[in-house]
């Protein structure tokens, strides 16, 4: 089959891999009808993301068509049509029973290197490194679903791919991260960073009832979406003050809730917090640039919350753990437990309540991927989202 | 000559360790064939070994009591000591159901190639050792508390000494806490064991390992495995490595 392979930093290409094959009894392969490129690939895509090996298959947004099932699966059969969630989680153990299922104790099989890096191993998750399990991913023809009794979710006809597809990572992600903030009536929610998953936390915030959202990018055609198909008010940080205009938009509160969609290679406007980090990573003195952080922390108003969907991976230098002490904030982040949101957010896209797939911007077969790697990263025609079909 | 074991462990690691430093000083005086240099490889290889002509000549035999026997070997301070736990959503009756059957453990332990049962709570296991080496030994259950605790010692003629205890302790609603303990007296002592972890086999990761795998079979029904996923072009390094983890 054709596979996107991960090669080196801003080297990925297409090649002819085998085949994948059931390797557990509640595995289940499934032949990809549509994957997209997160946001989060990116970071691997730019090396950042420690771990990851020349051959890696990437991708782990992807639906599709069950084509062949292990000997313990009965819920789904070849031909259903599935979202797969870009976590792994196996149902059985005690962080899946509560529904934290990016917190599976079972589906990573490299959990020892997670455990040497951050105490103890999260879940595994597809495409995402040798930390994370080493799974391959779903930019490809086929791909092989282990705990398939638990993570896809069959979807009805009715609804076309990229209606759906969103299911497997970037809505959900966005829908917690929203609901992070716990959000009440009243309640101002400022979101850093306007690519999809941020698209989707203000879509989301007003979905959980914010009374405004303020959204913040530097990339004019991402804010124009958020203005236009989100209906937050925007801000764009080159700009600059833009910690006394949110103060004064918010009548001197600041945000009730600050969420950071950016994550680990933040821009930043020409701040020194944005050079000392940019220093200090080219050095590997540090792996995390987080301007969109400290900018969250310091903007967000007295008691509030500061909800981080965008990915970390490493050290953080300079967080003003200061200002979030003085201002009894609290901090939410994580991977996004997929599988909770799956039936909910299904049912709101059924009812029309939201369509997810205003973020795509581009279309292309999975043989372009490399373009589409490229045109996302510099942001080049507008892309905001990378849809690919095999 | 014959050259066989006369140190105890802590003899060994000294040795080997003020060996090092000597050699280390003679370097740094630029004088690395001199007298120091000399002395210090020698301990080095003392160590090692495990043979001391000193010891020798006067006779002194520490291992003259028998190294196979699990209470001279392990009692007190003696042999390496590892503890593990893990907790596991399932009820205590059934994780201790799990570990008492062997054909769970063999499959569990990857190094273990097999476990037969030869008698009331006695096994014999036959496992594969570092560069194709294969160690046999028999063991006895020395306690059983149902669906508490299980003990276990290794009998004599063992090649590597080893005794061991299994406590499940009920966590939560329907949960079980395993807390493993091991003893064992490895091959050339402390210091052997000392080197095998620097070349980075390391039993008590092994052990760690072996739980997950018990808890993900218990939990899931099975072990996660990437292993066998397609991938693109690999280094010769990654085949390498991969090749050295196998």
């Amino acid at each position: 089959m054709k596979a996107l392979c991960w090669h080196g930093a801003r080297d990925v290409r297409i090649e002819t891999v085998p085949d994948p094959s059931i390797l557990n009894p509640r595995d289940a392969i499934v032949r990809v009808t549509a994957t997209a490129i997160c946001g989060s690939d990116l970071h691997l895509y730019d090396g950042v993301i420690p771990t990851l090996a020349a051959g890696d298959i990437l991708g782990h947004e992807f639906m599709g068509e069950v084509v062949e099932v292990g000997s313990a699966i009965t819920s789904l059969r070849p031909g259903d049509r599935v979202v797969v969630p870009f976590t792994i989680a196996c149902g059985a153990c005690g962080p899946c029973r509560v529904g934290r299922w990016s917190l599976c104790d079972n589906s990573n099989p490299h959990a020892w290197m997670a455990e040497k890096l951050y105490g103890y191993s999260a879940s595994g998750l597809f495409g995402y490194s040798h930390l994370y399990g080493g799974y391959a991913g779903g930019q490809a023809e086929y791909v092989r679903v282990p705990f398939a009794d638990v993570g896809p979710v069959k979807v009805p006809a009715v609804l076309s791919d990229e209606q759906v597809l969103f299911l497997s990572d970037i809505f959900p992600t966005g829908y917690m991260a929203a609901e992070n903030c716990a959000i009440q009536p009243g309640h101002v929610v400022a979101v850093w960073g306007c690519g999809p998953v941020g698209l989707l936390a203000v879509a989301s915030a007003y979905l959980l009832g914010a009374a405004r959202v303020i959204a913040i990018d530097r990339v004019p055609h991402r804010l124009a979406l958020a203005r236009e198909v989100g209906h937050a008010e925007t801000i764009n940080f080159e700009d600059g003050e833009l910690l006394e205009r949110l103060r004064d938009m918010t009548g001197g509160r600041g945000p009730d809730a600050c969420i950071d969609a950016v994550g680990l290679e933040a821009h930043g406007a020409a701040s020194i917090g944005a050079y000392y980090d940019a220093v200090k990573s080219r050095l590997r003195l540090a792996t995390d640039r987080l301007t969109a952080l400290r900018q969250a922390v310091m903007a967000c108003g007295k008691g509030g919350v500061v909800s981080i969907p965008g990915v970390y991976g490493g050290m953080l230098d300079k967080v003003p753990i200061g200002a979030a002490f003085a201002k009894g904030l609290t901090m939410r982040m994580g991977q996004t437990h997929v599988h909770r949101y799956l039936q909910p957010l299904l049912a709101l896209i059924e009812q029309g309540a939201i369509d997810p797939s205003f973020v795509v911007s581009h279309r292309l077969p999975l043989d372009r991927a490399p373009d589409g790697y490229r045109m996302f990263l510099e942001k080049v025609d507008d892309c905001t989202k990378v849809v690919l079909t095999p | 000559m014959h050259v066989s074991r006369n140190m105890e462990g802590w003899e060994q690691t000294i040795s080997i360790l003020a060996g090092v430093a000597l050699v280390a000083v003679a370097i740094k005086r630029r004088k690395p064939f001199g007298g120091a240099a000399t002395a210090g490889v020698g301990l080095v290889l003392r160590g090692a070994s495990g043979y001391c002509p000193v010891n020798a000549a006067i006779g002194r035999r520490p291992h003259a009591r028998r190294r196979d026997d699990t209470r001279t070997a392990l009692g007190g301070p003696r042999g390496i000591h590892l503890r593990e736990s893990v907790t596991i959503a399932r009820p205590p009756a059934d994780v201790f159901a799990a570990w008492r059957d062997p054909a769970t453990l063999a499959r569990l332990m990857p190094h273990v190639e097999r476990i037969e049962t030869t008698g009331a709570g006695r096994t014999h296991w036959v496992m594969r050792g570092p560069a194709g080496i294969t160690l046999e030994w028999d063991a006895e259950t020395i306690a059983e508390v149902e669906p508490e605790r299980i003990a276990w010692r290794t009998l004599p003629g063992a090649a590597v000494a080893s005794a061991g205890s299994v406590q499940f302790r009920p966590f939560g609603e329907a949960g079980t806490e395993v807390h493993v303990t091991l003893q064992y007296d490895p091959p050339g002592g402390k210091a052997g064991a000392a080197l095998a972890w620097l070349w980075g086999d390391s039993p008590h990761s092994q052990l760690r390992e072996d739980l997950r795998r018990f808890k993900a079979v218990l939990e899931a029904g099975e072990a996660p495995t990437a292993t066998g996923q397609p991938a693109g072009h690999r280094s010769a390094a990654f085949r390498a490595a991969r090749e050295a983890l196998t």
